[in-house]
Parts: C-alpha cells; sequence; structure tokens
C-alpha cells in the first residue's frame, strides 16, 4: 500500500459545503473525492492550454451578487430581440 | 443549400475546415473539442453540420454562481448555496456561413439546453463569456454583466461575463403568455 500522509488547506465554505455532502451522498470517504478530483484536475491542465478550460465556478463580487439578485426577482419577460432569436429555436437532440 | 442541422459533436465530424476568423476558436473545435467533451467531461459542443462539415458550433458547460466573503447581510434574497447555471463557453460560426442567423440559431440551442438542464438537474440561468464586440447583442437579449472576483475565462481578449435568468428564455418561447408582442413577429 502506498504511504500515506496528511495535508491541511484553507478552502471555500461552499466547497467544504460541497465535499460533506457529496461524501455523505455516495458514501464516499472525503480523502478519496479530494485525491481523485486532485488527479483529473491535474489531468486535465496537462492535457489542455488554460484557455480550452471553462471554470465551473464563478465567485461573484458583491456588485455581481446584486445584479444577479435584480436578474433572478424582475418578472420573467423576454425582450424583443430575445423574443426573435427563439422563434428560431430548434428542439436539442436528447442527451 | 438547407440550413446546417445542429446536435452534439461527434467524432467523425469534419472540424479540420473550420475557418471562423479567430485561429483560437479554429484551434478549440479541431483539438479540445472532443476532449472536453469525450475524455474529460467538462463541457459539450453542438455543432452547425453542412453534410460532414461544422460550419458552427456552440461550447457550454455546467457550472455555479458562487458568493462567497460576501456579508450575509449583502447577500440580500440570494439562498446562500451556489446558483447552478449553464456557461455557454464559445460560440463561433464558419466565415462562408456568417450572416446568415446561423450564430443566432446555435445561441438559441444552447438556451434551449439550459431549459433542458433545468428540468434535470435544476438551472436559474446562462451565463455567456461574451466578447467585447458581442456585448452588445447579449445585452439586447437581457443579459446583463457580471462582475466576477474568480472564475473568470482564460480566453482572451477577455471576454465579458453577462447573466441572463431562464425565466426570461421560458417567457421567449413562442408559447409563452409572457412572451412581449410588440417586435416578436419581425
Amino acid at each position: 500500500m502506498t504511504h500515506a500522509t496528511q495535508i491541511s488547506a484553507q478552502v471555500s465554505a461552499s466547497a467544504k459545503q460541497l465535499l460533506d455532502e457529496f461524501s455523505a451522498m455516495s458514501g464516499i470517504k472525503k480523502n478519496r473525492i479530494v485525491e481523485d478530483a486532485l488527479w483529473f484536475y491535474v489531468r486535465a491542465r496537462q492535457e489542455l492550454p488554460e484557455s480550452a478550460i471553462v471554470p465551473a465556478r464563478m465567485v461573484l463580487t458583491e456588485r455581481g451578487a446584486a445584479a444577479v439578485e435584480r436578474a433572478l426577482a424582475q418578472p420573467p419577460q423576454a425582450t424583443p430581440a430575445l423574443a426573435r432569436l427563439m422563434q428560431t429555436l430548434e428542439p436539442p437532440d436528447e442527451a | 443549400m438547407g440550413e446546417p442541422a445542429i446536435r452534439r459533436l461527434l467524432a467523425g465530424d469534419d472540424t479540420g475546415s473550420f475557418r471562423c476568423g479567430d485561429p483560437d476558436y479554429d484551434l478549440f473545435l479541431q483539438r479540445y473539442a472532443g476532449q472536453n467533451q469525450n475524455r474529460l467531461f467538462v463541457g459539450t459542443t453542438y455543432a452547425a453540420l453542412d453534410g460532414p462539415r461544422v460550419v458552427g458550433y456552440v461550447t457550454v458547460a455546467v457550472g455555479q454562481l458562487d458568493r462567497d466573503g460576501i456579508p450575509s447581510e449583502a447577500r440580500g434574497r440570494l439562498p446562500r448555496y451556489p446558483l447552478p447555471v449553464l456557461r455557454l463557453a464559445r460560440l463561433a460560426v464558419d466565415e462562408a456561413f456568417q450572416g446568415r442567423g446561423l450564430g443566432r440559431r446555435l445561441a438559441a440551442y444552447a438556451f434551449a439546453v439550459a431549459l433542458q438542464v433545468r428540468a434535470a438537474a435544476g438551472c436559474v440561468g446562462v451565463v455567456v463569456d461574451a466578447l467585447p464586440s458581442r456585448v452588445s447583442f447579449y445585452a439586447e437579449l437581457g443579459f446583463v454583466e457580471l462582475e466576477l472576483k474568480g472564475g473568470q475565462s482564460a480566453i482572451r481578449p477577455q471576454p465579458v461575463a453577462m447573466f441572463l435568468p431562464l425565466a426570461a428564455v421560458e417567457a421567449a418561447l413562442p408559447s409563452s403568455p409572457l412572451r412581449r408582442g410588440s417586435g416578436a413577429e419581425a
């Protein structure tokens, strides 16, 4: 068996929450999730240039959060341009 | 010549002759879009095809909007947990097909994918990484600029992150009673 060692790291509260919840839901131990995620991440970074990676997590500033809150709170009206755009819609193929 | 059909990118699709005017977007399609989708599962590309040839594409990935570090009193009515979104990371059309509305069809297709994601797993909106020259196009659709302190796209020139709630997309569907009458028939 490979010798195990210990690390500690400061992470965001949401990352910790995600780890806790996924571990509880899946039954996979947290150290295994972290180790697997690290391998996936490093592999992706080795194979793809930075510009080809789409960051999954976007962290809002206070102003950004306010913009999202306003957009979500507004009545869902479509602009004329969006209505015209959606006229071109064709149903996506099933995944 | 018929309208190019749009579907998920497949391994045998001809991407080699794609030229959109930005070599970075050509290279992404030819070298990385398939890897992202089929081996690393970090994004999906939908291709517009003229026969076997890809003449346009849109790449999307699931993502989340996070508000770490914002005091709870400043978060307003937003929930404290991350908000799931679909990120429209790249959209490009071959030079021979530009000016025919294909980019608009690809954008509409991506929005429809977002509605599917919402139904299947939850999604509050679309975030687009808009090139500076396309910001006004997305603003007309109702997108608002989004100030980020992390997770910005590494594409150059630096895109502008913009957000549109999916409720607005739903309201724009031809069958929606929330759709505005004026301009929609143009």
